[in-house]
């Protein structure tokens, strides 16, 4: 008999949420592979877990007339291992029954999700020695192999032999696959399994009182920062940030060696009046250094940035108030009567200081938007673009994100609506060299970075109001959730949900998510890859979103994350 | 290197919806700067009902690829085959042999040799489903004038009654042909302006090529009749005016309106110093939702580098940073920064620099392929609509018509 773990079953179907009265799921199957009677795992190393390893040995990029090759992707494939099962029985029948088990899950692994029926996942549920719970694998394949003669007496111990060859996926998850992701947030909150039912797997806050998530945070749908919107912004006064679009989800609480899976949503505090018909959500997971931010421009002051506090052009700019905008103030562009030529309305960064800038945050390709608005002239007469210096101590090198073509939106006034335009996507910084330090010192940080809003206008009169920049990371994990239909009456959205756990599409696949009318859920178009956080690392997870064409700087929003942590190997919290 | 998914939608005739998003395996894609987004292949893990589903619905449907930005596709375009593996017996439907509106060319003997055009047969339910997909028959030459005309007509209608569906291919395959993946392959939007001929009629008239007025995209735009199905005609912000050639737009041959782009083109901006154009359908645009004709000189600034001592999944920017390989667009000019150091040979063609005229991206092996426009391999469907052919290698038909 196996003693090396404590637990191993073959899992068939997620669990009941307890106390759950009207659940629909069937419940789970198991086959319990340490098992004194029935199948027990051969000893010692009846089973011997794997590690994932590089797909085909990875992706090289490989030139004959050069030493070596440079690795351009490694991904992890599925696992192969072998399980080696002795069965115990009294009789034949009883044996074979055992068998008929083991070969009726081999077919439902095969089955999962191939025909429309089986959507139950199979999974190994295993606990090694000194492991503080359980973890899961789904299983895709299992084949079933007899070594001995079945039909050889005895049937007891020793008398046959059976094989298991499966393949699972590459990594080990804290909740079998497709299961609620809140499981994981009772267990890191040390919550036992009779202080939470099926109320607290509320993933909508439909239910009062229900447990919360992980993280769950009010949001905002803009950035400001303590000074006001009329100083140029310069974080060396030590500005404290006042309001945020972003959660952090501490390194402490994404445990793991691989990548977790995220469960992340926003529901608007006023679901009925208000939704969501855009969702853009995002993940940083770079590094910070140990320098003093009056020292530093890291990310997380420029991820999003008011135009209101930017240097501009006095020619044509000017700082209005604006209730519909970030700190109330906007920038005005007021073009000139005659056609003018692209020069730059806007800057901001390293100015006048050459504060050192943060290259290890920052550094990934950026999708950069502009909410705005045109009040004023003719549709598509005035462009723009983002230009990137990244020293203003060498301008020639620069590099623009392509043109914008500015759209009248039909909004004038004082109003929360900007249109969310789409600048281009950009690399920051332009060249991927990291900057070494002529001291010596290794890695050094870039003075003197700046961004340029580039505009002009070519014919025509002109009015543009500016309310933010906006940098999304895609480099990382970025997804864009956009659904085909109109957010209102009986389709209004109110949660917006980026799910790579797999909770709303059985363990299949990824999926986005909207909950329409706060009940009905449908599965809408989400570009990009889903969220995923980098273990023992602080991840900082963004959100923008857009109601029906418009994004209101003054939306606030609840932001919910819950995740299931993985491993390599043997789990360790 | 992120996985790649296909967003498929709905035939851009019937709407605009999303249907289903999923990962693409083994995705290929070519794009051109004559045209802008090319071919792409890819194989699709289904279930056996949506199997039966992408057969039966999901030719001509619009399709995007995404990668790591949320933002634009690294490709996008339609279906154009399906092929659906069940065990020995595999499944193909293809637009290659659409054609809902037909006409029949000829020539007429008896009236000195002219080259003649029947009225255009049309099937409308298709044309509802899958836009107009035009054909023009070559009904070879007769004496018979008198009762030409309608022969060549009934010729049109038989045709119409056989091809104004897809049609689908069975085939039996031998043991170990792979199964369980679905194929498959798709063709760029400007791909749709091959769909209509340039029924400008007779006699032959010379236009610029654009002067946002009576040019020959002009005429194009407000003449196409799949309108804005495939790119929005209204969009003419990627035009830019060229009248310094005159180009014969003909009628009466059966000629497709990419064919007379392409012709178009090879004369560049016609003037010294001679500069290429290019036209083509841009992505569609994040901003406003559509895609539009561009139609301007091609790039002649450096934009990527390459080493020879690195493989061919390495594209630099001008400042040494790499680019994804599936970001690699053409339409720049390539630079090999390591051979030929200091080279300087006078007027003579820079063997170091080229003009990328194609690229093919493969995401197995996260290579990139490319292609200039004097090199003589590039396959034989990109240049069969062109006056100027690589020198030694000819691939194809002639032009239709007055080439």
């Amino acid at each position: 008999m196996a003693t090396e773990h404590l637990k191993l079953n073959l899992v068939w179907g997620l669990p009941i949420a307890p106390l759950d009265p009207y659940s629909a799921e069937k419940g789970i199957e198991t086959i319990n592979l340490l098992a004194t009677s029935g199948f027990v795992l051969d000893s010692p190393n009846g089973w011997i877990p794997q590690i994932a390893p590089v797909k085909s040995g990875g992706i090289f990029a490989d030139s004959p007339i050069a030493d070596g090759a440079t690795l351009l992707s490694g991904v992890r494939d599925n696992v192969t291992e072998t399980m080696t099962l002795i069965t115990d029985t009294a009789t034949l029948s009883t044996r074979q029954a055992l068998l008929s088990t083991l070969n009726r899950y081999s077919k439902l692994c095969e089955d999962f999700w191939e025909g429309d029926t089986q959507i139950d996942p199979v999974y190994l549920e295993w606990q090694a020695p000194g492991s503080p719970g359980s973890q899961y694998a789904l299983v895709y394949t299992m084949e079933v192999a007899e070594q001995d003669d079945p039909f050889s007496e005895p049937y007891t111990a020793g008398a046959s032999r059976i094989v298991i060859v499966l393949r699972r996926e590459p990594y080990w998850r804290a909740l079998p696959p497709g299961d609620n992701p809140k499981k994981w947030t009772f267990y890191a909150r040390g919550l036992t399994t009779t202080q939470w039912d099926y109320n607290d797997l509320d993933m909508d806050s439909l239910v009062v009182g229900a447990e919360p998530s992980l993280i769950q945070e009010t949001v905002n749908n803009r950035q400001t920062w303590s000074g006001g919107g009329l100083a140029i912004f310069n974080p060396n006064t030590n500005e404290t940030m006042t309001a945020d679009n972003f959660v952090d989800v501490p390194a402490a609480s994404i445990p793991g060696d691989a990548p977790a899976l995220a469960h992340v949503s926003i529901q608007y505090a006023n679901p009925g009046v208000l939704g969501a018909s855009r969702f853009l959500t995002w993940v940083n997971s770079a590094e910070t250094t140990d320098r003093p931010r009056s020292q530093l421009r890291d990310l997380h002051q420029y991820s999003i940035v008011s135009a209101a506090r930017c240097n501009y052009d006095a020619l044509d700019v000017t700082n209005a108030a604006d209730t519909g905008a970030s700190y109330g103030r906007r920038l005005t562009l007021n073009f000139a009567v005659t056609p003018t030529s692209s020069i730059s309305r806007a800057t901001f960064g390293a100015t006048t200081n050459f504060e050192p800038f943060n290259e290890a945050l920052w550094r990934g390709t950026y999708a950069i938007f502009m909410r705005y608005r045109q009040v004023g002239g003719t549709a598509s007469t005035i462009t723009f673009s983002l230009r990137q210096t990244p020293s203003i101590f060498m301008p020639n090198i620069q590099v623009n994100t392509p043109n914008l073509i500015a759209q009248i939106s039909g909004v004038a006034g004082n109003t929360a609506g900007w249109l969310l335009g789409y600048l281009g996507s950009m690399y920051i910084p332009i060249n991927d060299i990291p900057r070494a330090s002529a001291y010596g010192t290794g890695l050094e940080n870039i003075p003197a970075f700046e961004f340029s809003l580039i505009g002009a206008r070519s014919a025509g009169v002109g009015i543009v109001y500016l309310n933010d920049f906006i940098f999304v990371k895609v480099s990382e994990h970025a997804v864009d959730l956009t659904p085909t239909f109109t957010s209102s009456g009986s389709a209004f959205v109110s949660d917006a949900i980026s799910d790579s756990t797999g909770y709303w599409t059985r363990g299949k696949k990824s999926s986005g998510q909207y909950i329409v009318n706060l009940l009905n859920t449908i599965e809408v178009d989400s570009r990009g890859t889903f969220i995923e956080l980098q273990p023992k690392r602080n991840n900082r997870i963004y959100a923008m979103t857009v109601d029906n064409g418009l994004s209101r700087a003054t939306d606030d929003y609840t932001m919910r994350v819950d995740l299931i942590p993985r491993w390599s190997g043997v789990r360790d919290t | 290197m992120t996985i790649h998914t296909v967003h498929i939608y709905q035939k851009p005739r019937q709407g605009s919806g999303f249907l289903l998003r999923t990962p693409a395996y083994r995705y290929k894609h070519k794009i051109s700067a004559l045209g802008g987004f090319d071919t792409a292949s890819c194989e699709l893990a289904l279930t056996f009902s949506q199997m039966e589903v992408a057969l039966e619905q999901w030719i001509g449907n619009r399709v995007a690829f995404y990668a790591d930005s949320p933002l634009e596709p690294i490709w996008e375009g339609l279906i154009s085959r399906i092929t659906v593996p069940a065990g020995i017996v595999q499944n193909t439907i293809s637009l290659d042999d659409l054609a809902n509106r037909i006409r029949v060319n000829y020539v007429s003997r008896g009236v000195g040799f002219q080259t003649q055009i029947t009225t255009a047969v049309n099937d409308t339910a298709s044309q509802a489903l899958y836009g107009i997909k035009e054909d023009t028959l070559d009904g070879g030459s007769t004496a018979n004038t008198a009762g030409a005309a309608g022969f060549y007509t009934d010729l049109g209608n038989a045709q119409l009654a056989l091809r104004a569906y897809p049609r689908v291919s069975t085939s039996i395959r031998t043991s170990g042909a792979k199964t369980g993946l679905v194929q498959i392959e798709c063709i760029g939007f400007f791909h749709t302006l091959e769909w209509e001929n340039n029924a400008q009629g007779a006699p032959a008239a010379t236009r610029v090529p654009y002067n946002n007025a009576t040019g020959v995209i002009d005429v194009m735009l407000s003449s196409l009749a799949n309108g804005s199905t495939f790119f929005d005609l209204t969009r003419e912000d990627q035009l830019t005016i060229n009248t310094a050639i005159d180009y014969p737009l003909d009628g009466a041959t059966g000629k497709s309106w990419w064919q007379s782009l392409q012709q178009m083109c090879d004369a560049g901006n016609g003037t010294a110093p001679y500069v290429r154009y290019i036209v083509g359908i841009t992505p569609t645009d994040p901003n406003f939702g559509t895609r539009a004709l561009y139609y301007k000189a091609a790039s002649t600034t450096i934009g990527y580098t390459i080493r020879t001592r690195e493989g061919a999944g390495y594209i630099r920017n001008t400042l040494g940073a790499q680019i994804k390989p599936y970001w690699v667009r053409p339409d720049t000019g390539v630079r090999l920064n390591d051979i030929l150091v200091g080279w300087s040979g006078g007027s003579l063609d820079d063997p170091r620099e080229f003009y990328l005229a194609k690229v093919d991206y493969d995401a197995d092996s996260q290579s990139v392929s490319l292609a200039s426009d004097d090199d003589i391999s590039v396959e034989g469907a990109f240049q069969l609509g062109k006056l100027t052919k690589a020198y030694g290698k000819r691939f194809g038909a002639p032009l239709r018509g007055n080439g």
